[in-house]
């Protein structure tokens, strides 16, 4: 039987940055793998690296050492190329306040090569898909942060990535937005994309991911689908791990 | 190496990023000419009119036109320094752009191109309030339309430049004001925005040549030969070569600070 290769490899990823005469490390050698069609979750807690993690596989920060790679070629090579197949939905939603919601999402698809009516019908059906059409004509800067939550993650499907890469989605979110986001990321994995989601509700974690990596300070420190953890670690829920997970790092430390 | 087929990518992205801009644009047009019409028809009524009877020259008026071109640039591209630090501190917009389908780059240059194109249709509404307001003093026909039209471009995107220059400069919003006192306004003030190279050359010799350094000069020089003739101001062709560096040195300064503070890939 053929093994199934991985859509996006990173090889020990590390970055450094300097902050006020210090260097801080927020990864160290991380390696992991995506696959086609799946759901994979990054926890970990506040300042662990998961958005910077995030952050180097939009290419939006090169990392200090590594190789991130896409079906076996370094994305390096062309990073613009590899940028048509990422959409990235960031923690903080940074639409441009000037534009209409409307306008956002179809300057979107333009600046990825959709010719316009193509891109405004995108958007139409994104904006129907995501409850936004009443918004269409409005600016960002009168919508809750749910709406520019919900507006952001239509943007960043726009050009109907392959992968895509969720900062954080659902903070501040009301509990049924939530899980009509929930099942809007089950179908963009089911229709085979990989989705990568960073999340600080173990819950979430727990509901989506097929499969999920703790960061801690910058490393991996365990990776497994949420069903091995629990029994790993005998715990009837991936929030018992993860707290068990800290609480042996806390007495380690 | 890039082939041709990646060049029509990015200028398929660089063009629909640069409608988005003239779309924002394009809602605020109105609001601009308006306060930009402010200020010209009130410096050429000062300094056309009212100052000659003081004793300034009588063709001083036709000067600042020369001199109100640039000025407008300026101070047109100045607030996006404000925008821009403000967002990098804030929501990061920019980061959204930083992942695009093009190389980092470019999003900086499109940013430039941004603000010189906005510059470019701004200064277009000089030429006729200045023959409004200074009437038979502006002769339209002794304009080298060919010239003004080469000069304000380049122009334009010297000081679309010049602003992201000063944004990677800058580390905070507080400093913005001691950039401008410490930079923008000497830059300005010393740059033949109210006198010609030759007038200060005949009279400080010495000041002339520390202004050689200012790159404001050129593109007031430049203007003033396009608009009044060669005669009296530094060779047009000169101010075009000296603008030309300038945006070439300030370009490379920005790109290498700004890849640094924002770590774009």
């Amino acid at each position: 039987m053929l093994e199934k290769k991985p859509l996006l490899s990173l090889r020990n990823i590390s970055k450094a940055y300097k902050a006020q005469h210090e260097t801080i490390q927020a990864l160290k050698n991380v390696s992991m793998d995506l696959y086609e069609g799946e759901i994979v979750s990054l926890l970990g807690i506040n300042g662990a690296g998961k958005s910077t993690l995030s952050a180097i596989i939009a290419t939006l920060y090169p990392p200090s050492t590594g190789e991130l790679c896409m079906d076996g070629v370094s994305v390096y090579k062309n990073v613009p190329n590899y940028r048509m197949h990422i959409g990235l939905c960031p923690q903080h939603p940074n639409l441009n306040a000037e534009l209409t919601l409307e306008q956002n999402l179809v300057f979107s698809g333009m600046a990825y090569r959709m010719p316009q009516a193509q891109a405004q019908q995108r958007a139409k059906e994104l904006m129907h898909a995501f409850e936004l059409t009443r918004y269409a004509q409005q600016t960002a800067n009168i919508l809750s942060g749910g709406f520019k939550q919900r507006f952001s993650l239509a943007r960043s499907l726009m050009h109907n990535p392959s992968i895509i890469i969720l900062d954080e989605p659902t903070v501040g979110l009301d509990p049924h937005v939530r899980h009509e986001l929930w099942e809007y990321v089950k179908k963009l994995r089911d229709n085979g994309k990989t989705i990568l989601l960073t999340t600080h509700y173990l819950e979430e974690a727990e509901e989506l991911s097929d499969r999920v990596y703790v960061l801690d300070k910058g490393i991996i420190k365990i990776e497994g689908t949420p069903e091995t953890l629990k029994a790993d670690f005998n715990k009837g829920s991936l929030q018992s791990v993860f707290l068990e997970l800290i609480k042996n790092n806390e007495e380690i430390v | 190496m890039i082939t041709m087929n990646a060049i029509k990518n990015y200028a398929i992205t660089f063009k629909a990023l640069l409608y988005a801009d003239l779309i924002v644009f394009k809602k605020e047009i109105l609001n601009k000419i308006i306060d930009n019409a402010i200020v010209v028809v009130i410096n050429l009524l000062v300094m056309g009119f009212i100052l000659q009877r003081f004793g300034l020259q009588s063709n001083f008026g036709l000067m600042m036109v020369g001199g109100l071109i640039p000025m407008t640039l300026l101070f047109y591209a100045y607030p996006f320094v404000f925008t821009t630090v403000g967002d990098i501190e804030g929501p990061r917009t920019i980061s959204y752009y930083l992942t695009l389908p093009i190389p980092s780059g470019l999003i900086l240059l499109k940013n430039a191109c941004s603000i010189a194109l906005q510059g470019f249709m701004l200064i277009a509404t000089i030429i006729p309030l200045a023959k409004l307001v200074l009437g038979s003093q502006l002769d339209l026909t002794a304009i080298s339309w060919g010239w003004l039209l080469i000069m304000s471009a380049l122009s334009s995107f010297f000081f679309g430049v010049f602003s992201l220059w000063v944004i990677s400069m800058i580390k905070n919003m507080s400093m913005l004001s001691s950039v401008f006192s410490r930079f923008i306004f000497p830059l300005w003030m010393l740059g033949g925005f109210q006198f010609s190279w030759q007038s200060i050359h005949l009279t400080y010799p010495w000041f002339s040549y520390i202004a050689l350094l200012n790159p404001f000069i050129y593109t007031t020089e430049g203007i003033r030969a396009s608009i009044i003739g060669q005669e009296e101001f530094l060779p047009f062709w000169s101010c075009v070569v000296a603008i030309i560096f300038f945006t070439v040195c300030f370009w490379c300064i920005t790109y290498k600070r700004l890849k640094k503070r924002l770590d774009f890939v």
